[in-house]
């Protein structure tokens, strides 16, 4: 307990010697054009949530935004945990899968963005199918890293006392791959936000992403830097709500290597 | 992966030009499916103008801007600089956080922070603060390279086994040489890792910087070619940055399999960070 | 030159405990693991450190060779206390501890190298000891290339190069299989009793090793540990040029330490209950021919899941 307090309060004290840092420069350049100070964007933040349009626009970006980024990282688990696991178990899908994981788990995300704009136009449907692309693939690689060092003693424990190979994936497979799966997740909804965002940027009229683009083109950089405080607020959360997912799946697991790729 | 390593060589190269086949025939019919060769175009016309691009063939209506070898070089520089500044500051940062627990305390929770906050978001506000030339394009890649190559050096330098770290401390290393002799060659592996990680890392920060802030380079030439609908052309830079990525992500895996044969105990490859 | 003490060694009254974090909401709980240690070891003796497994011998072992400080009492070496890993000392570790991107010969050259012997020098010494240890011709071979009983010997060859006033060895060949811990058992007895002569320090928890190698054997008691005995082992020098196991003074040390092992081990509790040795054994009635398990006819060869169809 006393371990987690003292960061916080060096999260904290860095925090402020960042912001004091911040207030600095910004006075110092002096130009709203190119810096704003975190006075002026604290209450434009503010704003944010006391200005009824502002507000209006703050959610319906948002809701974008978070719809996108749950879609496409459900969409990413719904399919990569199973592929994942299928690659792991089975040879044959392993040595077909392997390099086309690697290879589609290497191109940037940027790379899919024009050819997404093409397929489903400028829209959240686009942001989706991005963000699914860049974290299928991660959570992919963790379970079937995961699937493949069980240890084969438990396989054969299984098969030994009588288990289909149903029982042997339900009830010996699967649990003991779970901590590959939950860091699999911890990684890919990071993967997934930063895909979304990217998109939104690059589209700059959907989202929380185009809201943050759209007001730094007009110069309220106020605006934008507060939108970043909300979009870094939201990513924080649902960090550690994976992380707190993880950890309560498998409290039984002591450490956890990974395979963060 | 240690059955691929079973399976003959022969075998897997089969399997992946089948797939490979397959891979292409499946593009082929997406691409009538989509009927429209604005949306898509399948690989032959893309391999053309892929062809047509490296010998600085622009094609009609593209006029003002730059040619297909000044574009890749501008890319590559911005990479290459953003890539060595981040290991010059971040192999130097995670060795110290490694090794002394204040540093660690200090800089962990802003690594934490950068991990789950996507640091792209900050490109556009840098564009204001910080202009949109090159020297602007390599700090936005360095900075999203950085992190990375910190995270995987620290990591490496942390988990030098404490067993090596008795027979430094019973043998009466001095600190420059335990850090000399035992922890950097065994954090290397991590250390290298995490170089070829953020090598990904900078091709996507340099390519996003060129969509987002200048329009040069192979990123601002993807755009302009999807601007002026002209799918064949932007599928071919498309390529290019995809093979990139590819290239720079997974070759140097091989070698690193060679380097470090001594670390073929641990079962499992330790890579880490996106 | 000053007067050299009979004791090399001197363990004097070393007490030491460990926090054990307690569980959540509960509190840190502190337990005794060396309740007042004390023995000598005399120049010249290869003295074992025998205990049940957790008693502490490897906590014993680290404060000997400075690497923790005790929380009570102190250690001599040469009439000097220890405070930091002393040079005069050589280590061989249960884990083995080489520089697995090292070869051999680098890996036995380690000890001069951190102590700034001149590059010639170092070879020319780390390959005396690896000839000497048996693994000549293996000089550029890497860790992971040869045998666990090999890897020791390179650890050995390390600790021998520094040329040290004793040998410490924490259970050096519990990571090895018993065939080879057996042969290297005789090695180690050849080379240090024979070719250079070391007085040594060896932790074990294995009854038989003990005798085998030992002129002195300390028994180390549970927790709170402390020296319950020190034995005399009477066994004739040269061991590894006859077979000690069938010498009846053997099965007399044998029987005296494993009793009280058994008595140590039995204190801790989770075993039930076993019969004592004094109990003769009754033969069970012949075991029903049992149904035959499903699965497959062959070991399977590797811990390759996607191998188990």
């Amino acid at each position: 307990m006393k371990a987690s307090y003292s960061r916080y309060i060096i999260l904290t004290g860095t925090l402020i010697v960042f912001v004091t840092a911040w207030w600095v420069i910004a006075a110092l350049v002096n130009n709203s054009r190119e810096i704003v100070g975190p006075v002026q964007t604290g209450t434009a933040f503010i704003s944010l949530f006391t200005d009824p349009p502002l507000t209006r626009l703050l959610a319906s970006g948002l809701q974008v935004t978070i719809t996108s980024i749950l879609l496409g990282f459900a969409l990413a688990v719904v399919v990569g945990v199973p592929v994942g696991v299928l690659m792991g178990r089975y040879l044959v899908v392993d040595l077909f899968c392997d390099p086309w994981v690697n290879i589609w788990y290497s191109i940037p995300a940027i790379a899919f963005v024009p050819l997404a704009m093409n397929w489903t136009g400028i829209s959240a449907t686009s942001s989706i199918i991005i963000a699914f692309l860049i974290t299928v693939f991660t959570i992919i690689i963790n379970v079937y890293s995961g699937v493949k060092n069980i240890s084969g003693s438990l396989v054969d424990c299984g098969l030994a006392y009588g288990a289909t190979q149903t029982q042997v994936m339900t009830k010996i497979i699967l649990p003991a791959t779970l901590p590959n799966i939950m860091v699999g997740l911890r990684l890919g909804i990071s993967r997934a936000i930063e895909g979304v965002i990217i998109a939104e940027m690059v589209f700059t009229v959907v989202g929380l992403g185009g809201l943050m683009d759209d007001a730094a083109d007009n110069l309220q950089l106020a605006f934008s830097g507060a939108l970043i405080i909300v979009l870094a607020i939201i990513s924080l959360a649902f960090a550690e709500t994976m992380n707190y997912v993880a950890r309560r799946a498998v409290a039984w697991k002591e450490s956890q290597a990974m395979v963060r790729e | 992966m240690k059955s691929s390593r079973t399976t003959p060589f022969s075998v897997r190269i089969v399997i992946f030009c089948a797939s490979l086949g397959l891979f292409f025939v499946l593009w082929e019919v997406a691409a009538l499916i989509a009927g429209n060769s604005l949306i898509l175009v399948g690989p032959i016309p893309a391999t053309q103008a892929l062809i047509a691009l490296l010998q600085n063939h622009l094609p009609r209506g593209t006029f003002g801007i730059q040619g297909a070898d000044a574009a890749m070089l501008q890319t590559l520089v911005t990479i290459l600089f953003g890539f060595v500044l981040a290991c010059v500051v971040g192999i130097p940062v995670g060795l110290i956080m490694g090794r002394w627990k204040t540093a660690e305390a200090l800089i962990d929770p802003w690594l934490s922070a950068a991990y789950s906050i996507p640091i792209v978001v900050l490109i556009p506000m840098l564009y204001f603060a910080i202009g949109a030339d090159l020297f602007a394009e390599i700090f936005v890649t360095f900075l999203i390279t950085v992190f990375t190559i910190i995270v995987n050096t620290h990591h490496g330098v942390k988990y030098v086994s404490n067993a090596l770290a008795e027979v430094g401390k019973s043998y009466g290393a001095s600190e420059s040489q335990f850090l000399a002799k035992i922890i950097l060659p065994a954090a290397m592996p991590d250390i290298i890792s995490g170089m070829r990680i953020g090598m990904g890392r900078a091709i996507l920060a340099a390519v996003l910087a060129e969509v987002l802030m200048s329009g040069n380079g192979l990123g601002g030439m993807m755009m302009t070619f999807q601007d002026v609908l002209n799918t064949p052309y932007m599928m071919a830079v498309v390529l290019l940055i995809a093979s990139m990525g590819i290239a720079v992500l997974q070759l140097p895996k091989i070698l690193e399999r060679r380097l470090f044969r001594w670390k073929e105990t641990e079962s499992i490859p330790r890579e880490l960070g996106r | 030159m000053s007067s050299l003490k009979p004791s090399l060694i001197s363990v004097q009254e070393v007490t030491k405990s460990f926090r054990k974090k307690g569980a959540i909401g509960g509190k840190d709980e502190s337990f005794v693991v060396l309740g007042g240690v004390t023995f000598e070891l005399k120049r010249g003796s290869f003295t074992s450190v025998i205990g049940p497994s957790g008693c502490g011998k490897t906590t014993l072992f680290r404060i000997i060779d400075g690497l923790i400080r005790p929380d009570s009492g102190r250690v001599l070496f040469n009439g000097e206390p220890v405070s930091a890993p002393p040079p005069k000392m050589g280590f061989v570790f249960q884990q083995f501890g080489l520089l697995p991107w090292r070869t051999v010969l680098k890996n036995v050259e380690f000890g001069l190298e951190l102590r700034g012997v001149d590059s010639g020098e170092r070879e020319r010494v780390a390959r005396k000891y690896v000839g000497i240890v048996g693994l000549k011709g293996f000089e550029n071979h890497y860790v992971h290339e040869i045998s666990a009983g090999m890897q020791q010997r390179v650890g050995l060859a390390r600790a021998l190069t520094i040329d040290p006033d004793v040998l410490l060895m924490d259970e050096p060949f519990a990571s090895v299989d018993e065939q080879t811990r057996q042969i290297l058992q005789k090695q180690l007895l050849q080379i240090v009793k024979g070719t250079v002569q070391k007085t040594t320090l060896f932790v074990t928890h294995n009854v038989d090793e003990a005798i085998a190698l030992s002129d002195e054997i300390v028994l180390l008691g549970n927790r709170p540990a402390r020296v319950k005995e020190v034995v005399s082992v009477n066994l004739p020098p040269e061991r590894w040029t006859y077979d000690i196991r069938s010498d009846p003074e053997y099965g007399r040390l044998w029987q005296k330490i494993w009793k009280f092992l058994e008595d140590e081990i039995m204190k801790t509790g989770g075993f039930g209950s076993v019969p004592s040795q004094t109990t003769p054994l009754r033969i069970a009635p012949a075991a029903t021919s049992h149904p035959s398990l499903p699965g497959r006819a062959s070991e399977p060869q590797s811990n390759d899941i996607q191998k188990r169809v």
